[in-house]
């Protein structure tokens, strides 16, 4: 993913070598964030502003592990503030034609990707009832595959408390599919 | 496996494989140098000046300690003028009596002036010290005070009616103080 050689020069504040690691851990940051506020433009919001954050503080990096926890950390912060900032509560009304596409790829064998927007309105739809911390915990756990152990590094909280999190996460969720789908 | 287990699972592998495309890499890549050079540069001028000031100290904890000393002063330096003028302001305020006359200090008469000046140092009787011009002045306001009433006493002395009248009100005047 990446090379802790352009890290190093990006400590030394070589602009062209960030370019690159912004072009190489964009996606991934992205991925976090786009899941977490099922909102494209708000994603791309939150990946620019941990841009700056890392160049800032990039200081601070040790090694390429230590690199890619520290970004996951960053963006589940910043997505934290914008929730909290949002507080979005009311319930998620899927509009029609949405919920058919959903519904299609869904119905296919094996399961069809998504586009963007489609992935943004089922991840609405899903978690909208969540806290920031349990979406935080299903969006890394069960999307993004990682540990519990990573998760705990990423989100500060405990093993156990991932674990609680988790198992709310996923019974929200299943009561929201058996709901709507 | 239940069929809810099912669906969650089959919706959750959905979820996987529609991993999030970012279409504006190239955009935010931009904005990320644009947003960091701009902060860079506005970084320069700041330590430009601080260099410009403090460039002639090599030791870093010692460029540090004078940049802190002089914010240090700068800030005594403000706060004191500040105090200074506060008082300032209070004193222009303030109303000084003279015997049955009230002069303030916003005053613009130049006599009044004087004495607001001369009676606002809190002088003790026995030593109050008067100058040759402030001596002077005093004859001068008394001068113009006494041509500004001189037709006026000219008008009383000509008619003993008015005379009269003004005489039997001063002693009425006098008659309400000693009542007091």
């Amino acid at each position: 993913m990446i090379d802790f050689e352009i890290i190093e020069e990006c400590r030394k504040g070589n602009l062209s070598n960030f370019r690159k690691l912004v072009g190489e851990t964009a996606p991934y940051a992205f991925s976090v964030a786009f899941r977490m506020l099922g909102d494209e433009a708000l994603a791309e919001d939150i990946v620019q502003e941990t841009m700056v954050t890392i160049w800032q503080k990039i200081g601070r990096i040790r090694s390429v592990d230590g690199f890619k926890k520290w970004l996951y950390k960053i963006v589940i912060n910043k997505c934290y503030d914008e929730l909290r900032r949002k507080k979005r509560i009311q319930e998620y009304n899927p509009s029609d034609p949405e919920w058919a596409v959903i519904s299609n790829h869904l119905s296919h064998e094996p399961v069809a990707e998504m586009e963007n927007r489609e992935t943004a309105a089922l991840i609405s739809l899903l978690t909208y009832c969540l806290s920031p911390r349990q979406k935080a915990v299903f969006v890394l756990c069960d999307l993004e595959e990682m540990t519990l152990d990573e998760a705990s590094e990423i989100t500060g909280m405990r093993k156990a408390n991932i674990k609680a999190n988790l198992h709310y996460a996923r019974k929200r969720i299943n009561e929201m599919i058996t709901k709507y789908i | 496996m239940n069929s809810d287990e099912a669906k969650y699972d089959r919706v959750l592998d959905l979820l996987r494989k529609s991993r999030p495309v970012l279409d504006s890499k190239e955009e935010i890549e931009e904005k990320v140098i644009r947003i960091i050079t701009q902060k860079q540069e506005k970084k320069e001028i700041s330590s430009g000046v601080l260099d410009f000031l403090f460039g002639w100290v090599y030791v870093g904890w010692v460029r540090t300690g004078l940049v802190a000393a002089s914010v240090i002063l700068i800030i005594a330096f403000v706060y004191q003028q500040a105090v200074i003028i506060k008082r300032i302001n209070n004193l222009n305020r303030q109303a000084i009596y003279i015997e049955s006359q009230i002069i303030t200090g916003r005053s613009l008469d130049s006599d009044a002036g004087y004495f607001y000046r001369l009676a606002g140092r809190k002088l003790q009787s026995g030593d109050k010290m008067i100058s040759e011009k402030q001596v002077k002045q005093v004859i001068k306001s008394y001068n113009e005070l006494e041509k500004k009433y001189k037709d006026l006493i000219k008008l009383i002395e000509d008619d003993p009616e008015l005379m009269k009248y003004i005489e039997e009100k001063l002693i009425e005047n006098n008659k309400k103080k000693f009542k007091l």
